[in-house]
């Protein structure tokens, strides 16, 4: 998909002697998005768009070493060596020392006198590199203007590391007119470094607004900045399914920055030759959370108490992007960690004032979002028609923002079925989840308008491309081939035992842990499937079709 | 040499004797063969005479004629001819008239137009032999073949009227050709000086189906620039595709027809190679001959297999009946072979084994291969066979390679493969005379070896001829475009000794200036530059053609991306762009407005953008430039256009001192340089006593380490006259990590006593103390400080304690201890003060 921007100027911040004024240009081909205010505390602001800055450039993935040059000079030393061998007179041997010592005098001269070419060339590349980087691969960051709240929202590069600014009204003074929307902002390594002279001796005045700062050409048309990205697939998809996993149940513990820079600091200085290069979290009901950093065992006590139900021992991979965070550290006040299970999502919440940042995490970093598309499938959704999503849509766009509950009294509508609609609508990237204050929030990722007709297609669109393992699981209990052997209530929900035969007509038997909507909390079942991914890829059609049978058993029951 | 003979009886177990004459292996002398055989193909029978000397060879091989006559065996006559070219099968007739038109005898043209009335299957031998012979009487009845619509009747109508020199007649059928073309390639083929790419781009216009029979056509016309075409639009096809495989076949043909060695031998590579990747494809195909549609194997193995051997049949015929075009057209099936024709070699089967044409010619009388007539393979008799005989000739007909060896250049130059190379090379040493007698087209050909010591015979062979007065430009242009130091080193001379010719033509100059060696672009630079100082026409002339190649890259430029500023490529003009801005300013200046500057500066070529701005830049007052115009000079991605708005800006001091707003604006600019002439403008010029406040800070909140670093050395200087305190608390914002240690040691000395001062650095302190790549002595520095300022008040002291406890979490030892010791300190200073941790006095024993 070829993701078009047109922005009039650009984004960039002037500093005077007493002021300065950040101003972002929005994109000029989504509806129009503006703001102004004042910001208050540009610290926390400069160093939160600086890791948010980190999220957009950052690239994880292992990629091999390119060892083209030390394979050449391998070569090289060897044909020196077998040129030696039938070196055999003496004199021919001395001559060639004396001129490679020759040689290796002049090579060092002609580097000398070229150094100033190459770096000259090295910078030329660099400013090229720079440009083209920015107008072919770095995708601008989603900006959305709310009643309450001003949000960024950026993915990286390798699309396993999703951030969120939201900064609260809190932060700015003398709030201007503002459009509520969602649009583009103009972003770039020059705006980065031109945000590090935010300080709090310049009252910085801050803007969103389609002019930005036009560059002083007479030509207006030249001013137009287009940006054309090949935006692939899994990155809108990967977006989106963010939000289907905040909208799980998630384990949460608290950290304190310092905490978090024991946990980053131990990375940085430490460098680990074996797996598992995971962090594993051992959670405890009513004692310090821990944190152990492997292959090293190393152990990071949390200053925090850990307050969940039960204990819990969850391990996460890809580490290495928590550096994204380092700026953030030191200006936060602590650290909210959602854990979704083990090998899944994670999400940290850094709450600096009136600025929160999340940082959304998949699996592990070779692991986008998409490589997991059925984490849905853990929370129970339930069926929603057209006309109800669409109800569920004006609702939340005219309030911009509700909890489930607002939803369900607004429109009507159960909150369990407001909650599935949500939770759809931002799978189709009209909607949002606001991890820190748990609502629901208005936000159309793409440029097209919500109809009734979108609504149906929506759900049409969900029903035709089902996860293969809900289909299956519906297949597997409709023919009967799912049996409970038992159940027991447990304060948190219900603990099922039961025995699947699948398309394979092998039986299994899957162990859930249910919570009272049915969403699954531990799960663990004898398939193939699950030996080998756990719940990475979420769960099997087993554990699916068990889920079903105990739902209908339960309304059976009344 | 005496030229073979071959006799025919009509009874007896042998039906057909040669008699040959060959050089002795050894040198000196010659051999005498006597072949017999039932047929021309199976001599299996015979002697072999000799060898006998100069002087003996041609009683001897009189006498060995003259034994055969008297055992039945004579030459045919007419009537035999004739009995055969009314032989009841036509493939007889066919053959007949073929062998024929090879012999080129006159004597048979009645009989052959004879029967050419009544022929069907026979009639395109008995065509392209009328038109081998060349005799005018056939003029009329192939005037009327060509017409035909069939392609066999008609290839071979037109190539006989080639060979016939009827111009007439073949100006009728080629206009007829060209009107099948279609408008494109027609308009193409019209031009003053067609291009072959622009004859291929209309080419491509032509439904795919129809591409190869419009080649087929093309080649009709037999036009140079579109033969080059043709074969460069075989090369993106497929023969095994139907439509193609029938033109690309009969492409082949005219080829061998009309003599055309450069095709034919391109074809016959092409043909073999495509035979490597294909077995053929099934299509339905409609036959041209009876209108009938059958499922036919196109380029199938047979079809390869009888390409193959016709290739070598119409070589082996032109060495026996046209020796004069056999070696060029060897020659030109040979050097197109590279090594990725080659195989995996395996056992007794090397790796050339599968290179029928290349083996054929190569190899052909040698007896270390035993030939596979099946697979059409050469492989090695024996393990030993592998190695090359260190004297004798392995090659196909070695006398007549003898006697017209001139073809032997082509090969050296264009040969890829070393094997065929050293064919040549060891010719060369047999035909001294060779070199020296090369056309200058064929010498520049030799350059384009890959073989350094046959490069080197070139070079020595063109500073033979080489004369500084009269140089010949061609060769000269050739050696300046390579890119072999062995042809550089000459070159250089060779362009410094005959600069006083080139500098006055631009265009060369121009050319010579875009080579690649650098050492040799600096000759032609300053040569030029030479040149054009001492000539004020020659200067004028040169600017004119500056001028268009500054529209031209401007164009392209623009073109490239379709929109303006950046640099696009046009690295070529470097060279040109230097001598402009050496001695052309004046002129350049005089010629193009400031507004036509300006724009070159932000769209075009780099080069060309570093000559506008020097021109722009070197008057001052012509130039009236704006702060941001000058601002995005000095900032420009393009070295050389900025070095000219730094040499301004020097300059123009006083002005620039008066507003030094621009230089503080280039203290951020990406380039070192312009910071660095920024920063050397502000040590020199500025008066930082009088500069404020304000612009000292501007400095220091630079995110470029550079000019961090003379921001502080500033600071140090003028530290007098500044408030310590506002710039200790405006620093200790700084995000830069370079500036920490400055910003503590600022803090630490001039933060006035109180709680208040030390809670609004607390953004300070927090990163000092938990950022992750932390400056230890600013941190340490830090816990000392805080320590300190906590002892002297209690209210400092809550302060203090709140970022210290904070760090007693903290998994660094030494980090962890100094905070312990501080807090204990406090703890014990101010017994009141609430910490976290417990002070136990020690029972005393």
């Amino acid at each position: 998909m070829i993701h078009n921007t047109k922005y009039s100027g650009r984004s960039a911040i002037v500093n005077g002697l007493d002021h300065g004024d950040v101003r972002f240009a929005t994109n000029l081909l989504r509806e129009t998005t503006y703001f102004e205010g004042n910001l208050l505390d540009p610290l926390v602001f400069r160093e939160a768009l600086a890791a948010m800055y980190q999220v957009v450039v950052s690239d994880f993935k292992y990629r091999p070493k390119d060892r083209f040059e030390f394979q050449h000079w391998l070569e090289r030393q060897d044909e020196k060596f077998f040129a030696s061998l039938g070196m055999k007179s003496e004199e021919a041997r001395t001559r060639l020392e004396e001129l490679e010592s020759r040689k290796s005098v002049l090579d060092d001269a002609r580097h000398d006198r070229l150094k100033p070419f190459h770096q000259a060339r090295r910078q030329l590349f660099e400013h090229v590199y720079h440009n083209e980087y920015e107008l072919m691969m770095l995708l601008d960051p989603v900006i959305t203007v709310h009643p309450d709240e001003v949000s960024f929202e950026a993915f990286s590069k390798d699309e396993s590391t999703y951030a969120r600014l939201s900064a609260g009204y809190d932060l700015f003074g003398n709030v201007g007119s503002f459009e509520c929307g969602t649009t583009n902002i103009d972003f770039s390594l020059r705006l980065h470094k031109e945000l590090e002279r935010m300080r709090t001796y310049r009252q910085t005045h801050f803007t969103i607004d389609p002019g930005g700062f036009t560059v002083l050409q007479e030509d207006s048309a030249a001013a137009v900045r287009e940006k054309k990205i090949d935006l692939p697939d899994s990155w809108l998809s990967g977006f989106l399914q963010v939000h289907a996993v905040m909208s799980m149940g998630l384990t949460h513990v608290r950290m304190t920055p310092v905490d978090l820079r024991n946990i980053c600091y131990y990375l940085k200085r430490h460098r680990a030759k074996a797996s598992p290069r995971s962090i594993r979290f051992e959670l405890e009901p009513g004692r310090r959370g821990r944190v152990v950093l492997e292959p090293w065992e190393h152990i990071v006590e949390l200053s925090t108490i850990y307050e969940g139900p039960k204990p819990e021992s969850i391990r996460t991979w890809g580490r290495d992007r928590l550096s994204t965070l380092a700026r953030l550290i030191p200006v936060c006040d602590h650290v909210d960690v959602y854990l979704a299970g083990y090998g899944l999502p994670s999400f940290y919440v850094l709450q600096l004032g009136p600025v929160v940042f999340t940082l959304g995490l998949s699996g592990w970093t070779d692991n986008d979002w998409t490589g997991g598309a059925s984490f849905e499938q853990l929370t129970r959704r339930l069926e929603v028609d057209g006309n109800e999503l669409f109800q569920v849509y004006e609702t939340l766009r005219q309030t911009r923002f509700a909890s489930d509950t607002d939803l369900a009294t607004k429109t009507g509508l159960g909150i369990e079925k407001c909650r599935s609609a949500a939770s759809q609508l931002c799978q189709a990237g009209r909607a949002m989840i606001d991890l820190a204050s748990g609502v629901f929030r208005h936000r159309d990722l793409l440029h097209t308008p919500f109809t009734l007709q979108e609504a149906n297609r929506a759900i049409q669109q969900s029903a035709d491309s089902a996860n293969p393992k809900a289909k299956a699981a519906r297949q597997i209990y409709e023919v009967g081939n799912a049996r409970l052997i038992a159940r027991r209530p447990v304060s948190t929900g219900w603990k099922l035992s039961g025995s699947v035969k699948g398309a394979d007509q092998q039986r299994v038997r899957p162990l859930l842990h249910v919570d009272h909507e049915g969403k699954i909390l531990e799960a663990t079942c004898t398939c193939k499937s699950f030996r080998d991914e756990k719940l990475t890829k979420g769960p099997c059609e087993h554990m699916l079709a068990l889920r079903l049978v105990h739902m209908s058993r339960l309304e059976a029951e009344g | 040499m005496q030229s073979p003979v071959r006799l025919y009886r009509s009874s007896g177990d042998d039906r057909v004797a040669v008699v040959s004459t060959e050089p002795a292996y050894g040198g000196g002398g010659w051999l005498i063969r006597v072949a017999v055989g039932v047929s021309a193909d199976k001599l299996t029978g015979g002697t072999t005479l000799g060898p006998v000397s100069d002087s003996e060879v041609e009683p001897r091989f009189g006498e060995a004629v003259e034994q055969l006559r008297s055992q039945g065996f004579a030459e045919r006559t007419t009537e035999d001819w004739n009995t055969l070219l009314e032989h009841e099968d036509s493939r007889v007739r066919a053959r007949a008239a073929t062998r024929l038109g090879w012999r080129r005898s006159s004597a048979h043209v009645d009989s052959l137009l004879s029967r050419l009335a009544s022929a069907i299957d026979d009639l395109c031998p008995i065509v392209d032999a009328l038109g081998a012979i060349g005799d005018p009487r056939a003029v009329a009845a192939v005037r009327e073949v060509a017409q035909r619509k069939l392609l066999s009747r008609r290839r071979s109508g037109i190539e006989a009227l080639r060979n016939l020199d009827d111009q007439v007649g073949l100006d009728a059928a080629l206009e007829r050709t060209r009107g099948g073309l279609s408008d494109a390639i027609r308009n193409s083929l019209d031009e003053p000086q067609p291009y072959v790419d622009s004859i291929m781009t209309a080419i491509r216009t032509v439904e795919p189906k129809r591409q190869a029979f419009t080649l087929d056509q093309l080649y009709e016309l037999n036009h140079p620039v579109a033969n080059q075409a043709i074969r460069l639009m075989l090369t993106e096809m497929q023969f095994d595709r139907p439509f193609v495989w029938r033109y690309a076949k009969s492409i082949f043909k005219r080829s061998m027809l009309r003599h055309d060695p450069v095709m034919f031998g391109w074809l016959a590579h092409r043909i073999e190679a495509q035979g490597r990747v294909t077995i053929g494809q099934k299509a339905t195909v409609k036959s041209g001959y009876d209108g009938a549609e059958r499922d036919t194997m196109i380029f199938s193995r047979k079809t390869q297999l009888y390409a193959r051997r016709l290739a070598w049949r119409y070589l082996r015929n032109l060495a026996r009946y046209r020796p004069e075009l056999y070696t060029a057209a060897a020659a030109e099936a040979v050097i197109h072979y590279r090594v990725e024709d080659g195989r995996e070699p395996r056992g007794l089967v090397g790796q050339f084994a599968d290179c029928y044409l290349l083996n054929r010619v190569l190899f052909g009388q040698s007896d270390r291969f035993r030939f596979d007539d099946r697979r059409l393979r050469f492989r090695f008799e024996n393990s030993l066979s592998h190695q090359l005989p260190s004297d004798g000739r392995e090659e196909s007909y070695p006398h007549v390679w003898e006697t017209y060896p001139r073809p032997f250049l082509r090969i050296l130059g264009s040969a890829r493969l070393s094997v065929v190379r050293d064919f040549a090379r060891r010719a060369l040493t047999r035909h001294v005379d060779l070199l020296p007698s090369a056309s200058v087209a064929e010498l520049i050909l030799i350059l384009d070896s890959p073989d350094e010591d046959v490069i080197q015979m070139a070079i020595d062979e063109i500073g033979d001829r080489f004369s500084a007065s009269t140089p010949d430009w061609a060769l000269l242009d050739r050696c300046v475009g390579d890119s072999r130091e062995l042809v550089l080193g000459p070159a250089r001379q060779w362009v410094a000794q005959t600069s006083q010719f080139w500098t006055r033509d631009t265009d060369r100059t121009i050319t010579y200036l875009s080579c690649q060696d650098r050492e040799l672009r600096e000759i032609v630079i300053e040569q030029t530059i030479a040149a054009l100082s001492a000539d004020e026409v020659l200067r004028q002339r040169f600017v004119d053609q500056i001028l268009i190649l500054i529209t031209q890259a401007s164009a392209k430029a623009t073109s490239a991306d379709g929109t303006t500023g950046g640099a696009g490529d046009g690295m070529e003009l470097d060279a040109v762009g230097r001598v402009a801005r050496e001695c052309l300013t004046e002129e350049l200046g005089r010629r193009l407005s400031r507004a036509e500057l300006l724009g070159l500066v932000f769209s075009s070529a780099p080069a060309i953008q570093a000559v506008a701005a020097h021109v722009l830049c070197r008057d001052p007052e012509r130039a009236a430039l704006t702060s941001d115009q000058l601002l995005a000079i000095a900032t420009h991605e393009v070295a050389a256009v900025r070095a000219a708005a730094i040499e301004l800006i020097r300059g123009d001091a006083q002005r620039i001192g008066n507003d030094p707003a621009i230089l503080f604006l280039m203290l951020e600019s990406d380039w070192p340089d312009a910071r660095g002439a920024a920063r050397e403008f502000l040590d020199q010029h500025i008066d930082w006593s009088q500069a404020g406040f304000d612009r000292i800070m501007g400095l220091l909140d630079s995110n470029r380490p550079d000019v961090q670093q003379f921001g502080c050395r500033v600071v140090q200087e003028q530290w007098q006259s500044l408030d310590p305190v506002l710039l200790a608390t405006r620093l200790s914002e700084h995000p830069h990590p370079n500036m920490r240690r400055f910003a503590m040691k600022l803090v630490a000395e001039n933060i006035p006593d109180g709680a208040e001062p030390l809670q609004g650095l607390q953004h300070f302190f927090r990163i000092a103390l938990l950022e992750l790549t932390p400056d230890r002595e600013a941190r340490d520095q830090l816990i000392s400080f805080l320590t300190e300022r906590g002892l002297r008040d209690i209210g400092q002291a809550r302060v203090a304690l709140r970022f210290l406890e904070m760090m007693l979490h903290t998994q660094g030892q030494q980090v962890f201890e100094s905070v312990l010791q501080s807090i204990t300190r406090l703890q014990v200073m101010w017994p009141d003060l609430e910490t976290s941790i417990v002070i136990r006095q020690e029972a005393s024993s």
